[in-house]
């Protein structure tokens, strides 16, 4: 598993919530709970390592625990940690979580909080959700789903659903180009963006038809962890190209952020030949 | 920052090749693969309903480009794939397809020669490699826009292939048309007969201006070229209105499938005299009787067609008109079902 490390938010470096109580307030969002008492959240803090078990995907303990140093997780709370010391070490919860992108959804949305991301991103239960990730669209994803949500958060229901059926997610995400690439996980019927964000930096197969991974790479000198999410957060507001023959195609009048977006998504469109 | 262009040629539905087409339901997810260098073959694939990539012989493929391929099949969701000529390139691009997708993908491939063209080994090599990939299962089906093309490889489609003419707006027609002047648009080459077609030209009294963008070198020492106007190669929606502007232009060759010229001039409202090109489909229609000339290396009876031919169209212009347009009409209609029933839809 690979060390993801993100760039924490103005808001987590100066986290106006004291760990203690940021564990509170994550208890009652994910408790479906308006407060949680003392006694209930010194049972929780007690619970150590893997045995700390939360009611929310967005926080993987396994994943978190993974983060620290050898067997150092064994003797904490995860998400005491996470709060205390994760987010200004720039740990993540899960996978599909990152930071910077919610700091943008929130400036975006006009929503005016102070809370780390983990918890506006739970706080916000009814549409327009929170994104959590570049690479999930939380209301494309609603829109895909018939049965209710039931009181669960868009990406709450999407890492949860075991085994994975191909609803869409992701404008970005062509699930049926990555399941070509990678028959095993349509075998085994994995989340396949878990699976994509799980594997190895640069060795990840690429989700996109029109984006291609390596040549991001290497034409822009981007050596981080996921060259699709920086192209969606960054690279297309940059007019940067996601193959080589994109400014053929669109011309450059076509590379807008808009537009870019159009010519990446994999989904049906008006488009006739 | 600098961004160093593609070494392979790789162009995807480019404006040139996707502004003239034809629409069909159904061709949603055909791709035609062509030569970039090849304009007779590449302006007839322009005109085709489907999806467009444009290759090279010349450059090859990088490992970009087969990425950008596999990636465009993918997100179009392509079915059919139609090879409008084929190359080298083309074929180890036809193997990698065939290895990547498998059943989901059926390979086609259109041919643009006539056997008249096997003096130039290239094209026997190509026929062989396709053979040898049909009865492999490489291909799914092999066809030609030159009629009866099986006799000559029987493992082809049994009916030719029909070249749709450009999709051009009405409208775009010239409203002011000089009727004596006529268009040689060929290269000075022996088989495109240059020579023949202007000696034919000349002395008509129907024609007061030929237009020719190749000079008949050595021609003005024995005959009167005072008619004749050099113009420059003209490319695109220039070469159309020089097309509409005249009375007729002339493309008599000694070897020809479906040429592109004379399509290009009927879209453009023109007629063209060409050689006889034997389209069962079209064996009883009143403009391909009006418009080929039986004898291609004899001036005298091209002249004579070509005479006939500016006599419809100065003295019964709508007359030719509506020939012209039903022509077009009928075409386009085979052309699809053809398509369709070659690509087994």
């Amino acid at each position: 598993m690979p060390k993801n490390i993100s760039t924490p938010t103005p808001a987590d470096l100066t986290p106006s919530l004291a760990p203690q109580e940021a564990v509170r307030r994550f208890l009652a969002l994910t408790g479906d709970t308006e407060t949680v008492s003392d006694t209930a959240l010194a049972h929780f803090l007690e619970t150590t390592g893997l045995n700390c078990k939360v009611s929310t995907p967005l926080f993987d303990v396994a994943f978190y625990l993974e983060q620290l140093p050898l067997r150092s997780g064994a003797r904490e709370n995860p998400v005491l940690h996470y709060f205390e010391h994760g987010i200004k070490d720039g740990l993540l919860p899960c996978l599909t979580f990152d930071p910077e992108h919610i700091e943008k959804q929130l400036r975006k949305a006009q929503i005016d909080t102070d809370e780390p991301a983990l918890l506006a991103v739970l706080a916000q239960r009814e549409a327009p959700f929170i994104s959590p990730h570049p690479l999930f669209d939380p209301e494309l994803y609603s829109a895909a789903t018939s049965e209710p949500l039931e009181g669960r958060l868009p990406i709450e229901d999407f890492l949860s659903r075991q085994p994975y059926d191909m609803r869409v997610f992701s404008p970005y995400f062509d699930i049926a180009y990555y399941l070509h690439q990678a028959p095993h996980v349509k075998i085994s019927q994995l989340n396949p963006l878990v699976h994509y964000l799980s594997q190895a930096a640069g060795q990840r197969s690429d989700p996109n038809p029109m984006f291609h991974a390596g040549f991001y790479r290497n034409t822009y000198d981007y050596n981080g962890p996921d060259a699709l999410a920086h192209f969606v957060k960054v690279g297309t507001t940059l007019g940067r190209l996601p193959n080589p023959y994109a400014e053929q195609e669109l011309g450059i009048n076509g590379m807008t952020p808009d537009e870019l977006t159009t010519y990446l998504s994999p989904l049906p469109t008006s488009e006739t030949v | 920052m600098d961004i160093q262009a593609p070494s392979s040629i790789c162009e995807f539905n480019a404006q040139r090749d996707t502004n003239l087409a034809h629409f069909a339901p159904g061709f949603e997810t055909v791709l035609h693969i062509f030569d970039a260098h090849w304009h007779g073959i590449r302006s007839a694939t322009g005109c085709c309903p489907g999806h467009k990539l444009a290759i090279s012989h010349e450059t090859g493929l990088d490992g970009e480009a087969y990425r950008h391929i596999y990636g465009i099949i993918s997100k179009y969701g392509i079915t059919h794939i139609v090879y409008q000529g084929f190359s080298w390139v083309g074929h180890e691009l036809a193997l990698n397809l065939k290895k990547e997708f498998g059943e989901a993908i059926n390979i086609f491939v259109v041919t643009h020669v006539t056997s008249a063209q096997f003096e130039n080994h290239f094209e026997m090599q190509m026929q062989s490699a396709l053979i040898d990939g049909k009865k492999r299962g490489l291909f799914a089906g092999l066809g030609s826009v030159k009629p009866h093309f099986d006799s000559v490889v029987p493992d082809y489609f049994s009916e030719v292939i029909v070249n749709y003419a450009p999709n051009v707006a009405p409208n775009s027609r010239p409203f002011a048309v000089d009727t004596s002047a006529i268009f040689v648009p060929i290269e000075n080459s022996w088989r495109k007969n240059l020579y023949s077609n202007l000696i034919a030209a000349a002395p008509l009294d129907e024609v007061e201006n030929i237009y020719a963008v190749n000079w008949p070198t050595g021609l003005d020492q024995m005959f009167d070229l005072s008619k004749l106007r050099l113009t420059s190669y003209k490319k695109g929606m220039d070469l159309f209105s020089f097309m509409g502007a005249v009375g007729a232009l002339l493309n008599v060759t000694l070897a020809e499938c479906q040429p592109m010229t004379q399509l290009e001039a009927l879209a453009m409202g023109t007629p063209c005299l060409t050689g006889p090109l034997r389209m069962d489909d079209f064996a009883n229609d009143p403009l391909c009787a009006l418009t080929e000339s039986e004898i291609l290396d004899n001036p005298y009876y091209i002249r004579k067609a070509l005479k006939e031919l500016l006599n419809m169209r100065q003295n019964h212009t709508e007359e030719l008109a509506g020939m012209i347009d039903d022509h077009l009409t009928r075409r386009h209609a085979i052309a699809t079902q053809r398509y369709a029933d070659f690509l087994q839809f």
